[in-house]
């Protein structure tokens, strides 16, 4: 609570137009990596379907805007219902089929890449490699002055603040319900919970499904503050990147991925190296950070700050 | 109760059980005596629909319950407690108990059941906060009999409840039946232990390679000497 409300107050601190850019770009990915928490820590299912949530609903709210003529919001509404459509799809073959663990990733990183291919080369309505450039700004109503487009970096600032804290309340939400119980349940032991009258098929669906929703969310604000969509949204290097936010934030706390996702967008910009080395620099931490903190960053502070628990 | 009807089971091409054909009247204790591998594990499975029938019927509580999904039969009061006491090992005590009232509607109000369990266990109230992975077998058992209780069950089956602990507690887990036996409660018992079983339960059957082999009251059996020398060691 006093996190949110420090950030909600940081823009008067901070002046700077690059570190705002910076801290958008770390809240719209935190929306992705908290999304993927719930998939991935809370359920226990190793999703590789995420970046393609994100990327499928970026060209999906565009194509919505420029085919059919929709306004920005609307589009992002029609991409998140179409990710829940292929979403039920792709969890109803797997979990149908209990796939598990590696079965589960593979299978949904070959659904990834099928989208991903199909982008990249369906030229006349994707524009292939090149991606498109985003030149519409979507449209807000502000108060006292009407509806106003969405620009300039403080605005989105905002906009993805909301869009985090909505993220978080969700997940907060589901978890500590008797879902989120489920969804533990069948992370633990998922043949004990089918044997308590778990409905196991029907909660890794809720959990891939509303997980997946809300990373398409993120993709339709992700590409229009970037201003461009290219294929690279759905690739394995941005699964991959999504799963490191997770391992380096901690799985343990809804809001722990968010601190993966900070650091990760943050450090680039910090250290200044050529590409290739930075690239080592970056994969260094990151190997490093789960060899020493294996439950990520919020783990390990959590584990510092509290008691040794009364036995293992 | 609960009734098997000429109950055919296969794992791939193996033929488990062979036209298992056993019924358990409501307030009874049956148990189910076979050695390792006699399939009696694959039976309560398949009751409980976590194994497909290859053919035959299974009928609870006077309805066909043969093509009924798992959670459908947990609801209507069909209730397994898993073989090699298996607990959430990561939740508490409390947390454990509460999944098992997990598909009841009134699943808010279950300080009742809380209390009940607690009671039958004072060593998991001792424990409610502890988490279940840190006990030992012998508590995790009793933690799994009562997280079965929750359910507030109409039949309870039981697997192997005693297998590897210690004879102390294997005698406070057959108070704790008895004393569901004396409150009515319909429990059918899977055990290897053939003289602790039919100390227990009223009638039994014996499976041997999925067949049923033996059937009748606890007397009887103990008197036949195909137990005494298979079973019961004299």
């Amino acid at each position: 609570m006093l996190a949110a409300l420090a950030l909600a107050l940081l823009p008067l601190l901070i002046k700077s137009d690059f570190a705002l850019t910076i801290l958008v770009f770390s809240f719209l990915l935190g929306m992705l990596a908290v999304s993927f928490n719930l998939i991935f820590g809370y359920t226990g299912q190793l999703s590789m379907f995420h970046a393609a949530a994100f990327g499928i609903s970026a060209y999906a709210t565009h194509l919505s805007m420029s085919l059919l003529g929709t306004s920005f919001w609307i589009g992002l509404v029609l991409a998140a219902l179409l990710v829940l459509f292929l979403s039920v799809i792709v969890g109803t073959i797997c979990f149908r089929f209990r796939l598990k663990e590696f079965y589960f990733a593979v299978v949904t990183l070959a659904f990834s890449e099928m989208a991903r291919l199909i982008i990249l080369n369906w030229n006349s309505v994707t524009n292939g490699t090149l991606g498109i450039i985003l030149q519409e700004k979507p449209r807000i109503w502000l108060p006292g002055q009407g509806i106003v487009k969405l620009d300039g970096t403080l605005m989105w600032y905002y906009v993805s603040l909301i869009g985090l804290a909505l993220t978080l309340l969700v997940c907060w939400r589901l978890v500590n319900s008797w879902m989120g119980r489920s969804f533990a349940a069948i992370r633990l032991n998922d043949e004990l919970g089918d044997t308590l009258g778990i409905n196991v098929f029907r909660y890794k669906l809720a959990a891939f499904s509303v997980g997946n929703m809300i990373a398409a969310i993120a993709g339709g604000l992700y590409s229009f503050f970037l201003g461009s969509i290219e294929p690279g949204f759905l690739s394995i290097d941005q699964s991959l990147a999504i799963v490191a936010m997770v391992l380096l934030g901690g799985r343990g706390a809804v809001a722990a991925p968010f601190i993966g996702a900070l650091v990760l967008t943050t450090l680039p910009h910090v250290i200044h190296l050529g590409a290739e080395l930075r690239t080592i620099v970056y994969g260094s931490i990151l190997i490093f950070t789960i060899l020493v903190m294996p439950q990520g960053i919020y783990g390990s502070i959590a584990a510092l700050t509290r008691r040794p628990p009364h036995a293992i | 109760m609960i009734e098997f009807d000429h109950v055919n089971v296969h794992y791939g091409k193996n033929h488990v059980l062979h036209d298992l054909t056993a019924k358990i009247e409501a307030g009874e204790v049956v148990a189910l005596i076979g050695a390792n591998a006699a399939g009696k594990t694959t039976a309560l499975r398949t009751a409980l629909g976590l194994k497909n029938l290859s053919s035959g019927s299974l009928r609870f509580a006077g309805e066909d319950v043969s093509s009924l999904s798992t959670h459908e039969r947990v609801e209507r009061g069909l209730i397994l407690v898993p073989e090699g006491r298996q607990v959430f090992v990561k939740f508490t005590v409390t947390e454990n108990l509460l999944m098992g009232a997990y598909h009841r509607k009134d699943r808010n109000k279950v300080q009742v059941e809380l209390d009940y369990v607690y009671d039958l266990f004072p060593r998991l109230l001792e424990r409610k906060s502890q988490k279940a992975g840190s006990m030992s077998g012998g508590e995790q058992q009793m933690l799994a009999i009562g997280r079965g209780l929750m359910a507030k069950p109409k039949c309870l089956l039981l697997d192997e409840p005693t297998m590897g602990l210690a004879p102390i507690i294997v005698q406070e887990i057959l108070t704790i039946l008895g004393k569901l036996a004396a409150n009515g409660m319909t429990i059918l018992l899977a055990e290897q232990n053939a003289s602790m079983a039919l100390d227990c339960a009223s009638r039994a059957y014996v499976i041997e390679s999925g067949h049923i082999s033996l059937e009748g009251s606890s007397e009887s059996l103990r008197e036949s000497a195909t137990i005494k020398s298979l079973y019961l060691g004299h």
